[in-house]
């Protein structure tokens, strides 16, 4: 069996202090052809943005030849939370992911990234948990009709009280049961927790990884190289599995928001070069 | 002689998100703190959301509790918002937000309201962002006075912005702009970032510092990081500073237990307190 590319898709979130067309054109200088689309201001303001602003970003995306992985809506940052017990906040979270989906659709983004919400810490959490399940359930259904995968994402510790290691999100994942509600591995969150891809890979089991943020860590969101990471353990995981997604470059750091294009480069050249048939 | 006194330090709810508001201002009194400084940031405030009856509501809970609002500071490094964006729409909407933050502190008896200069794009000169940054803090300062209250303005570290990072890009700022309602304040984290002192702060603005974020270094507790506690309170006493030092915490290591961080700066705070008055008595 011939092995498959696996695609490096760097996002657009390290360039979040530049234009989006500074990003777009690094990208393509780096030699991408795929991206991880990060939505927030003032590259796509997702709450914002107008059908015609949608049009206008995929025409630029289809004129520089990229296609987009994965729609990362912002929702760390933003006020937004799926399971708050606050019907206002709430329910303009649901309307933003809900928009967030259709804008996936119409920049045909076959992924987006969702995270679980959290529920208040001095409270248990069943009760956002619920909130979590029955909304991610109800997204997952349009997600379906749009073709669209979705990719939950466990949050740190301190930004979660639900979703937040692999074995809640495969909780999550089998109290939705809906096939278009995947996993999200991102390596660093990962590796915080000391889970590897192996670790999801064994308890989710690779169909279920609908997309792969490969990035340095633990913690943070580091350029390869800046971390501690067994890169090429990663791969040779990740290739054994069968994964033949998208490799998401989600970086950002403070360090790294002046200069971002030698960061850029430096990351996608050693994924690119681990990347190598040896 | 030393004049500054624990009742100058002010809590902050910002690295409370994961707890309800309510919790943090229970907190603050369990904690012996009168004063507090708003962070108007989901889910305990957010403004394009509030209404009038949850203003009302938030008030009642600070007063009932006998604590004193000091300044309001709405959530303005995380959310899309940026006075200096390059984008109309998103400048009129950001606009908008700071205005409508504005009216909200009126409404909840702030007499501050902290604002940052927001950025423009780091590849582009500054100079048009400086601009849109300029008119937008005059705007805002003009609306303050009608309301009496006093617009501060505190730089950003290079990271964060290309418009005011330092000291004299600040002075720069107040001396376009010009209004009585604009003033300084110091937030030790971007100080230090610019290898700038309180000294320097004090020789420049004399009693136009009007408001101090007071944390330890990357906004952890104090204790945490490596700032020079004992050195500061010293130089804050000496320039017989008045004003209040928030505990602007907001390191996310302190999220999931937010009382501890505030319970460890106010035993340190104390302890040196206590020492300094021991040295100058």
């Amino acid at each position: 069996m011939r092995e498959r590319v696996l695609a490096v898709a760097p996002s657009n979130v390290l360039y979040k202090f530049h234009s989006l067309d500074s990003f777009l054109a690094e990208a393509v200088r780096c030699g991408c052809g795929t991206i991880e689309l990060w939505g927030g201001a003032p590259h796509l303001d997702i709450e914002a943005a107008t059908p015609a602003d949608l049009k206008e970003l995929r025409r630029r995306l289809a004129e520089l030849e990229l296609r987009v992985c994965c729609l990362t809506p912002e929702t760390g940052l933003y006020p937004v939370n799926i399971a708050s017990n606050d019907p206002v906040l709430r329910q303009r979270s649901e309307i933003y992911a809900m928009k967030s989906l259709e804008a996936a659709a119409e920049l045909q983004a076959p992924i987006m990234q969702v995270t679980s919400g959290t529920g208040y810490y001095d409270r248990p959490a069943e009760e956002a948990w619920r909130r979590s399940a029955d909304f991610l359930s109800r997204l997952s259904h349009r997600a379906d009709k749009l073709g669209i995968r979705l990719a939950l994402e466990a949050l740190p510790v301190h930004e979660s009280n639900l979703v937040r290691d692999a074995a809640s999100l495969r909780r999550m994942l089998d109290e939705v049961g809906q096939p278009s509600l995947g996993a999200l591995l991102d390596t660093s969150t990962a590796a915080a927790l000391s889970e590897s891809p192996d670790d999801y890979i064994r308890l989710l089991g690779a169909e279920r990884i609908a997309h792969i943020q490969l990035v340095d860590g633990p913690g943070g969101h580091l350029a390869w190289g800046d971390g501690t990471l067994p890169l090429a353990d990663y791969l040779a995981s990740i290739r054994a599995a069968g994964y033949a997604g998208s490799l998401g470059l989600e970086l950002f750091d403070h360090k790294y928001y002046v200069d971002p294009a030698p960061v850029l480069r430096r990351a996608a050249g050693a994924l690119s070069e681990a990347l190598q048939p040896a | 002689m030393t004049h500054l006194a624990m009742s100058q330090i002010a809590g902050m709810n910002e690295h409370y998100r994961l707890y309800p508001l309510d919790y943090f201002l229970d907190d603050m009194v369990r904690l012996e703190l009168e004063a507090i400084e708003l962070w108007a940031g989901a889910p305990h405030l957010y403004i394009e959301d509030a209404t009038a009856a949850d203003l009302r509501r938030i008030r009642a809970g600070i007063e009932s509790r006998g604590l004193k609002l000091i300044c309001y500071t709405p959530e303005q490094c995380q959310y899309p918002f940026n006075i200096a964006a390059k984008e109309p729409e998103l400048r009129a909407r950001s606009l908008a937000y700071f205005f409508r933050s504005l009216q909200a502190a009126s409404e909840l008896g702030a007499p501050m309201f902290q604002t940052v200069p927001g950025w423009g794009y780091f590849d582009e000169p500054a100079g048009e962002a400086w601009e849109r940054t300029r008119d937008a803090l005059a705007a805002l300062a003009k609306e303050a006075g009608k309301h009496g209250i006093v617009i501060t303005l505190e730089p950003l570290e290079r990271r964060g912005t290309n418009i005011v990072t330092d000291l004299p890009a600040l002075k720069r700022m107040l001396d376009d702009i010009r209004s009585p309602h604009l003033k300084v304040i110091i937030d030790t984290c971007p100080m230090a970032a610019a290898g700038e002192t309180f000294d320097d702060y004090f020789k420049a603005f004399g009693d136009d510092v009007r408001h101090i974020h007071f944390v330890d270094s990357l906004h952890k507790a104090w204790g945490d990081g490596d700032f020079p506690l004992a050195d500061w309170l010293e130089k804050l006493n000496r320039h017989r500073y008045r004003g209040y030092l928030t505990l602007e915490i907001c390191a996310r290591a302190t999220f999931t237990e937010p009382t501890e961080a505030v319970r460890r700066s106010l035993s340190l705070l104390r302890s040196e307190l206590a020492k300094l008055k021991g040295v100058t008595a």
